[in-house]
């Protein structure tokens, strides 16, 4: 055997291992990897129609019953049957909200199944499962992102960062279920666990090294994501967001902690927000993912974003007609209408 | 094409109730910051073309006008991801395919080289729809049949 051929079978050699221990083929199947850590590797769903927020009708109810389950979800399944099925499919509002809601209900893959930690709510703190107040410059800095949002773009930086693709709704961090592409892989080594999201093919490579976070003026649209092993829980600290990340209008100085631990067959995410510029206190999320054999598929957002040039012509051509003047039905319609009552909310007259 | 009039919210209520429990299931983007809704619009004729691209497929359909005439329109879909997931690929819908899409127009009215709309819903002439059925044969994936893989 030459040199060059030696160096070649070593090279394969260490290629195959790496892929061996760093990717098992479903999650779930070991609690532990070959060297003695948590093992968190392979797919994860984090479909979920818990609530993010408690809502009325589980007021003072932080669990539900089995039965309760059921219920809820058979509620959610019945739901979404009547319009798969064309309840009124003939009918049209002619409505902003008819043409937000325009997809096909096939299109939608958000889950009937409530989180497996059978709460009434993501938050579970504070206790109320209802998020903290803003604070004044919480207030204010929601209001100028709907103001941004709820107007015609003069460019793209105008429109959401998920419009934009550069973030993912869903994809974090911190990581919450949505309309779809709800699939999150990990892979492990002794010294990285790396966190890909279908959502815009996201993905965040987390040393375990203890290092220190990047110099606060160094900002990033993902934050800068540090983990350690607390006993058999992966914590992971984000820093460094910069001023457009938005989760629940949160600010660039926002301190995400993030926790894994692995349940029977699932894994426990748990995050906590703790953003004094934005909310009162700190507060809390939990959520079980779902080992899947499913695969993640590719989602390159940016490569066919035909609606952002749509947007930006339906901008153009409003203002050609003399829009921009408060005369115009269309300048009402660029805040998307999931963000109406969070933004009437934080309104000046409120 | 022929425009629908009726106005009624029981479908909306639909929506806002998979949205609101779920505690607002945020999508890519809004449809109204593209399209327009006193535009809505009913198409129907053979699909000529589909783009299966990120972050929304587009379903290209040649509209045969009363007066004979045609309009080719491309009618934007949801993401190809759940559509894979679905079992609904190339060899599915396929050009020649007979379908009625309603949506509405986009919000600049260009319709060269092809007019521009969203495809809230695509049916056959028929009446059912193209995506409907139980599980395995294209229905949500939405872990409530047990013999879904991987939940």
């Amino acid at each position: 055997m030459t040199d060059r051929t030696k160096k070649l079978v070593a090279t394969v050699g260490i290629v195959v291992l790496t892929v061996l221990v760093a990717i098992p083929a479903i999650a779930g199947q070991d609690q532990k990897t070959s060297w003695g850590d948590p093992d968190l590797r392979g797919r994860w769903d984090f479909r979920s129609s818990t609530p993010f927020q408690r809502p009325e009708r589980f007021k003072d109810k932080e669990f539900l019953t089995a039965e309760e389950v059921a219920e809820y979800e058979s509620e959610r399944a019945q739901t979404r049957e009547d319009r798969i099925a064309g309840v009124n499919r003939d009918e049209y509002t002619e409505s902003q909200n008819d043409v937000d809601g325009g997809y096909n209900a096939f299109f939608i893959d958000s889950g009937v199944k409530m989180s497996g930690t059978m709460r009434t709510s993501l938050i579970v703190d504070p206790p109320d499962g209802q998020l903290p107040a803003f604070t004044d410059s919480g207030i204010q800095r929601a209001r100028a992102r709907y103001a941004t949002w709820g107007q015609a773009p003069a460019t793209p930086a105008d429109r959401p960062t998920a419009v934009r693709c550069i973030t993912g709704f869903n994809s974090g961090p911190p990581i919450t279920p949505g309309a779809y592409n709800n699939m999150m892989e990990v892979f492990q080594t002794e010294d990285y666990v790396a966190i890909y999201t279908e959502m815009v093919n996201d993905h965040r490579i987390i040393p375990l090294d203890n290092s220190e976070h990047l110099p606060e003026d160094m900002r990033l649209w993902k934050g800068d994501s540090r983990g350690r092993w607390d006993g058999d829980t992966l914590v992971v600290v984000t820093k460094n967001f910069n001023e457009h990340t938005a989760h629940q209008m949160t600010s660039k100085d926002m301190v995400l902690t993030e926790k894994f631990s692995r349940t029977e067959g699932g894994l426990l995410y748990e995050y906590t927000v703790d953003d004094p510029s934005s909310h009162v206190a700190p507060w809390s999320t939990a959520l079980e993912m779902v080992a899947t054999e499913d695969l993640v598929y590719e989602y390159a957002c940016h490569e066919g974003n035909l609606a952002m040039m749509l947007m930006l012509r339906g901008a153009r051509l409003q203002e050609e007609a003399g829009g921009g003047q408060g005369t115009d039905a269309q300048e009402d319609q660029w805040l998307a209408s999931w963000y109406r009552d969070a933004a009437a909310a934080v309104r000046e007259d409120k | 094409m022929s425009i629908p009039k009726t106005i009624i919210s029981f479908l909306w209520a639909a929506v806002c109730l998979v949205t609101v429990t779920a505690g607002a299931v945020y999508a890519h983007h809004a449809f109204a910051a593209e399209f327009d809704a006193q535009l809505p619009i009913a198409v129907q004729g053979e699909v000529t073309r589909v783009d299966w691209i990120n972050p929304h497929a587009w379903i290209y359909v040649m509209d045969e006008n009363e007066d004979g005439t045609t309009q080719e329109w491309m009618l934007e879909a949801g993401t190809p991801n759940t559509l894979l997931r679905r079992g609904v690929t190339k060899t599915i819908l396929t050009v020649g395919t007979e379908v009625q899409v309603r949506g509405y127009q986009s919000k600049d009215k260009i319709c060269e080289p092809v007019c521009r709309g969203s495809g809230r819903d695509i049916t056959f002439p028929d009446g059912t729809s193209l995506f409907m059925g139980s599980s395995g044969t294209g229905a949500p994936r939405d872990g409530t049949d047990p013999t879904e893989p991987g939940r």
